[in-house]
C-alpha cells in the first residue's frame, strides 16, 4: 500500500513523464508493424548479402577492373596451366635475379588459347582469379608465411588436347586463320588455333610492337573467338534448316541448275565456277554447295522466321560462353530486297560469323540440336592435385528438334559422300561436314571455311576451319581439318 | 610474422562483434535488470578490446607511426567520457543505444584512420563538438515543452536550407552542400530531423482531413525540392518517413497504401522527366557493361565485397581506395572488404537492434508527439542504412547516403548523433522502470 503510494507520488511529481502506463497497453501496434517491416527488410539484406557471397560474387570478381587479384601475386605463386593430360602449358618461374616470370613451354603453339599473363588473355584471364587462389587451407598458409614464404597457387586443368593442338597447329601452316576443334556432347575445346601468332616468352619486350599492327595482320587477336567473316557456304547449314522446318515435303524438292540463278528483281548469283549441276534434289544441292538452288531456296522462306531460326542459333545475340567473343549478325526481315535475300541464303550478304559460333552450330547439329557451352577450363585443383571444383557441361540452347539435326546430319555426310567434302570420302572414319568460299572483295581471293564432325553416327569431335583469303601450301580449309581429324582418329 | 598478425586479428575482429551482437539483443529482450547491466559492461569491454586492436594493427602497419596511438587514445577517452556521461546525467538513457553509437563510432574511426588519417582527424573533433553539444539534448527536451508547438518553425528552416541549397555550389553532380564562410555542411542531413518534428507537431494538434492535406502538401514540396537537387536518397527517406508517420498518426493502413502507390507512380514519373534518376536506374540494372564509366564505382564495390569473402581480407590489405568516394557512401563495401562478411552482417544486425529500440521508446511514448518523432527518427536511420547497404551491394540502386556514424561527413555525424540525443532523450522521460514493473506486480496482486 505503501509502496503504491509512493509510485504515485512520483508519477504526479513528474507531469512529464510521457510514459504509457505499461499496463494498459504493452505495446503501440502500429510501431509493432514498421518494427516488423524494418526487421524484414533488414533480415533481407543480411540473406542477400551472404547469397552475393556465395552465388554471385565468384561469377563477377574475376574481372580485368578487379585489381584485388593482383594484390595476391604478393602472397601466392601462379599457379600452372596443365592440357588435359597434365602437360604443363604455363608455369611460374624464378629467374637468375629471384624473380618470378611466367613461362610458356610450347612458345607460339598455344599462345591465343592460353593467353598471356600480362594482359589477362585467353585461360590466363578466364582462370586468373582460381590461379591465384589457395585451396584455403589456413595452416598449411600460416605455415607458409611463417617460413618467409608464399603459398602456392591453384592449377588449372583445361581441356585442350595437346595431339590435336599440335596438329591444328602444323595444319594452319604460316597462313591466316583459325582452328577449332570441340567434342560436341559437352561443349569440351578439344583444340584452338590462331594465326598470325605470337611467342608468349617475348611478351615483355614486344608486346607493344605487337600492339601496332594493323588488324589484318594482328598476332595478338585470336580469330578463333574474336574474328568475324562472312560464313559463305557453310552457312546453307542454316538455309536449309529453314527450308526443312517451313517445308515437310522438302523430299520433293527439286532444281535445275545450269550453272547460275536470276530471279525477278533480284540479282545473278553463280554456282562456284559457274558449274551447272544439273537436275538435283535438295541433297543434291546442299552437297554439291549449289548457290543457284539455295539463292532460290532462300527466295521462298518466310524472312522473319528465317531471322528468328537464326536468332534462336545466336545471331544478333551475344554468346556468353565466357570468353571474349565477337558477335555474329544475320540481317534479314521482312523488308529486305530480294537480291539481299539470295546473298545471304548463301551465306554472303551482310551476315558475318565468329569461327567459334559456326563451331556451336554444327556441333548442335552434331549433339540432336542442343548447342552446349564451350569451355576450356576442366578442373581447378590443389598443386598437389586435389580436385577443387570440376566444370560441369552445360547447354546453352535448343537450335533444333533431334529429327532436323539428323536430317541435317545426313546432308552433312552426303557433302562427303558425293558432294564438295570429297577429301574425307576415304578417310578410315564417317566423317560429315560443309564446305565453304566466302568472298570478301572484288580480287579473286576468298576465305575458305569447313565445318564437320565425326563419325556422323556417333560424333565424338566436331571441327570448325577458316582459312583467310591467300593462304598457300595447303589446298583449302577442308584439307586443314583433314590433316586434324586424321590426328584424332589416326 | 606480419601476416599472421593481420591473420589471426581479423577472426578475432570476427568474433568480437558476433559476441557483442548476442549481446545486444539477449540486452534488449531480458527483463532482468541486474542481467542487463553486466550484459553492457561486457559490451563496453567488448567494444574497448575490438578498438584497440584496431589501432594497434594500424599502428603496426603504419611502421610503428606513434600518431596512432596518440589518436587511439584521444578515442579512448571520448568514447569512454560519452558512457560515462549519459550514465551518471542520464541513468534512464538507453545504454543499449549508447553501445551501439560508440561500437558504430569505433569501427568508424579505425577505418576511416586506415582510409585517410588527415580525414580521420577531422571527423574526430567534428565528433567531438557534435557529442558535447548533442549532451544537453536529453535535458532540453525535457525542460522544454513547446517543442511540439512550434511546427511552422522547423518547417520554414527545413524548406529553407533545402531551397538555398539549390543555389548552393555543386559537389559530385549534386547541389547538396551549402557553404557558410569557411563551413560547408549538407543541410538536407539536419532537415531530415527538422522535417520529422514538423510533421510530429503537425499531427500532434490534429489528424484531420484538413490537416493531412496540409502536411501532406508540405511533404511533398521537400521531396520535390530533393529530387530537383539530385538528392535522391534524402527525397526516398523524407517520403518513406512521412508515410510511416502518417500511418502511425492516423492508424489508418489504405491511407498509407495510397501514399506508397502514388510514390511509386511519382517515382515511375521521375524516371521519365530526369535524366539523374534514370542514370541511377540503368547503372543499377547493368554496371558491368560501362564498367569503365558510369558502373565503375558500383563494380568496384562488388569486387571489394565480393573479395572479401567470410573474414576478409584484414585490416588494411584490401584496396578499397579504388572505390570512388569510399570515406562516404560505400564504407559498408571497405568494411566488408577487409572485415568480412560475418563482420558485416553482425554490423547490419546493430543498425536493426538501434531500430528496435527506436520503435520500442515510440510504442511506449503516451504522446502522440514524442512517439511520432520517435518513430519518424527511428525510420529516418533505419531506412538510411538500407539505402546505403543495399546500394553499396546493388540490391538496389545506389542513391548516395551515408552510414549514421560510420561514413566520413561532418553533418552526417552530427545529425546522426543529434537524432540518438534525442532519442535517449526520451528514454530519460521515462518513469522509472522498477516503479512500472512493482506497480504492475502489485494490480495483479490486487486482482487475486
Amino acid at each position: 500500500m505503501n509502496q503504491q503510494e509512493r509510485a504515485r507520488k512520483t508519477k504526479n511529481k513528474k507531469p512529464h513523464d510521457i510514459y504509457e502506463n505499461r499496463r494498459k497497453s504493452l505495446r503501440n501496434h502500429e510501431t509493432n508493424v514498421i518494427s516488423f517491416l524494418f526487421i524484414g527488410l533488414f533480415l533481407t539484406m543480411a540473406i542477400y548479402l551472404v547469397y552475393f557471397n556465395v552465388a554471385v560474387a565468384p561469377k563477377i570478381i574475376n574481372n580485368p577492373y578487379n585489381k584485388m587479384i593482383d594484390t595476391q601475386q604478393d602472397k601466392v605463386v601462379r599457379g600452372n596451366i596443365l592440357a588435359c593430360d597434365g602437360t604443363v602449358l604455363a608455369s611460374t618461374q624464378i629467374n637468375e635475379e629471384g624473380e618470378e616470370y611466367r613461362y610458356y613451354p610450347f612458345s607460339n603453339m598455344y599462345c591465343h588459347v592460353v593467353g598471356l599473363k600480362s594482359e589477362k588473355t585467353g585461360i590466363e584471364g578466364i582462370a586468373n582469379f582460381e590461379l591465384l587462389s589457395t585451396d584455403g587451407n589456413i595452416i598449411k598458409e600460416l605455415g607458409a608465411d611463417l617460413q618467409g614464404k608464399k603459398s602456392r597457387g591453384n592449377d588449372c586443368l583445361t581441356t585442350l588436347v595437346p595431339s590435336l593442338q599440335e596438329a591444328a597447329f602444323q595444319a594452319l601452316g604460316d597462313n591466316k586463320g583459325a582452328v577449332i576443334a570441340m567434342e560436341p556432347s559437352s561443349g569440351k575445346i578439344l583444340a584452338m588455333v590462331s594465326k598470325p601468332d605470337y611467342n608468349p616468352n617475348d611478351a615483355a619486350q614486344k608486346y607493344e610492337e605487337w600492339l601496332s599492327y594493323d588488324s589484318s595482320d594482328s598476332v595478338l587477336l585470336n580469330r578463333a573467338i574474336k574474328g568475324l567473316y562472312a560464313p559463305g557456304s557453310t552457312f546453307k547449314v542454316m538455309t536449309a534448316l529453314e527450308y526443312i522446318r517451313e517445308n515437310n515435303a522438302y523430299g520433293n524438292f527439286s532444281y535445275e541448275c545450269d550453272g547460275s540463278a536470276y530471279v525477278q528483281g533480284g540479282t545473278t548469283i553463280p554456282c562456284f565456277g559457274q558449274t551447272a549441276h544439273g537436275f538435283e534434289n535438295l541433297t543434291d544441292a546442299f552437297s554439291n554447295s549449289c548457290n543457284s538452288a539455295f539463292s532460290t531456296i532462300g527466295c521462298q522462306l518466310d524472312l522473319e522466321k528465317f531471322k528468328k531460326t537464326c536468332e534462336d542459333s545466336l545471331f544478333n545475340q551475344s554468346l556468353k560462353i565466357g570468353m571474349d567473343t565477337s558477335d555474329s549478325s544475320f540481317e534479314l526481315n521482312a523488308n529486305s530486297g530480294i537480291s539481299l535475300v539470295q546473298e545471304t541464303a548463301i551465306g554472303q550478304g551482310k551476315t558475318m560469323i565468329s569461327p567459334i559460333h559456326n563451331l556451336m552450330i554444327i556441333s548442335a547439329i552434331a549433339n540432336e540440336g542442343i548447342m552446349m557451352k564451350p569451355y576450356l577450363v576442366d578442373t581447378i585443383q590443389t598443386s598437389e592435385g586435389t580436385v577443387l571444383k570440376k566444370t560441369q557441361p552445360e547447354s546453352r540452347v535448343q537450335i533444333c528438334t533431334s529429327d532436323e539435326a539428323s536430317t541435317i546430319s545426313d546432308l552433312c555426310r552426303s557433302v562427303v559422300m558425293q558432294g564438295t567434302g570429297n577429301l574425307f570420302r576415304n578417310a578410315s572414319y564417317e566423317a560429315a561436314g560443309k564446305t565453304g568460299t566466302a568472298q570478301y572483295d572484288s580480287s579473286d581471293n576468298a576465305h575458305s571455311w569447313f565445318v564437320g564432325f565425326a563419325p556422323y553416327d556417333n560424333p565424338q569431335i566436331s571441327i570448325c576451319v577458316i582459312l583467310e583469303g591467300g593462304y598457300t601450301k595447303v589446298a583449302n580449309a577442308q584439307q586443314v581439318a583433314k590433316n586434324v581429324l586424321d590426328a584424332f582418329f589416326g | 610474422m606480419r601476416v599472421v598478425f593481420i591473420e589471426l586479428a581479423k577472426y578475432i575482429f570476427a568474433f568480437f562483434i558476433a559476441f557483442y551482437v548476442a549481446a545486444s539483443y539477449y540486452g534488449a529482450s531480458s527483463q532482468n535488470e541486474n542481467i542487463r547491466k553486466k550484459i553492457y559492461i561486457f559490451q563496453n569491454i567488448l567494444m574497448f578490446l575490438f578498438h584497440l586492436l584496431g589501432f594497434l594493427l594500424l599502428y603496426q602497419l603504419n611502421s610503428e607511426d606513434i600518431k596512432y596511438l596518440i589518436f587511439y587514445f584521444a578515442q579512448f577517452i571520448y568514447l569512454f567520457v560519452i558512457i560515462v556521461v549519459y550514465d551518471v546525467l542520464y541513468p534512464k538513457a538507453s545504454r543499449l543505444l549508447v553501445n551501439n553509437m560508440c561500437m558504430l563510432l569505433s569501427i568508424g574511426f579505425i577505418m576511416l584512420a586506415r582510409l585517410d588519417y588527415d580525414k580521420a582527424i577531422r571527423q574526430f573533433a567534428i565528433a567531438i563538438a557534435g557529442t558535447i553539444v548533442t549532451f544537453f539534448i536529453p535535458w532540453i527536451l525535457k525542460k522544454m515543452r513547446c517543442l511540439k508547438s512550434i511546427g511552422w518553425v522547423y518547417c520554414a528552416v527545413s524548406l529553407g536550407v533545402l531551397v538555398a541549397v539549390l543555389f548552393g555550389s555543386a559537389v559530385y553532380g549534386a547541389n547538396l552542400v551549402l557553404t557558410l564562410g569557411p563551413v560547408s555542411i549538407q543541410p538536407s542531413e539536419f532537415a531530415k530531423i527538422l522535417f520529422v518534428m514538423f510533421v510530429a507537431a503537425m499531427f500532434n494538434k490534429a489528424t484531420s482531413i484538413k490537416q493531412i492535406i496540409i502536411v501532406t502538401i508540405i511533404a511533398i514540396v521537400h521531396v520535390v525540392v530533393l529530387v530537383v537537387s539530385k538528392d535522391l536518397g534524402a527525397a526516398l527517406i523524407f517520403f518513406v518517413v512521412y508515410i510511416m508517420m502518417l500511418y502511425v498518426a492516423t492508424k489508418k493502413i489504405g491511407l498509407c497504401v495510397a501514399g506508397l502507390v502514388s510514390g511509386i507512380a511519382a517515382s515511375v514519373l521521375a524516371y521519365f522527366i530526369f535524366g539523374h534518376v534514370r542514370q541511377r536506374v540503368t547503372i543499377w540494372r547493368d554496371p558491368w557493361t560501362t564498367i569503365d564509366t558510369t558502373g565503375y564505382q558500383i563494380c568496384q564495390s562488388l569486387f571489394a565485397i565480393g573479395m572479401g569473402s567470410w573474414f576478409g581480407y584484414g585490416l588494411a590489405q584490401g584496396l578499397p581506395g579504388k572505390i570512388p568516394v569510399v570515406e562516404k557512401d560505400f564504407m559498408f563495401s571497405a568494411i566488408t572488404e577487409e572485415f568480412g562478411i560475418i563482420f558485416a552482417v553482425a554490423l547490419i544486425l546493430i543498425c536493426l537492434n538501434n531500430l528496435i529500440l527506436m520503435m520500442n521508446i515510440a510504442s511506449r511514448c503516451k504522446t502522440l508527439f514524442y512517439r511520432l518523432v520517435a518513430v519518424g527518427l527511428g525510420v529516418t536511420y533505419g531506412f538510411q542504412v538500407f539505402l546505403t547497404v543495399g546500394g553499396a551491394m546493388k540490391m538496389i540502386p545506389m542513391t548516395g547516403v551515408t552510414m549514421p556514424f560510420v561514413s566520413y561527413g561532418g553533418s552526417s555525424m552530427v545529425s546522426s548523433l543529434i537524432m540518438f540525443a534525442l532519442i535517449n532523450g526520451m528514454y530519460n522521460m521515462r518513469q522509472d522502470e522498477g516503479e512500472l514493473n512493482e506497480s504492475a506486480g502489485k494490480s495483479k496482486k490486487n486482482k487475486k
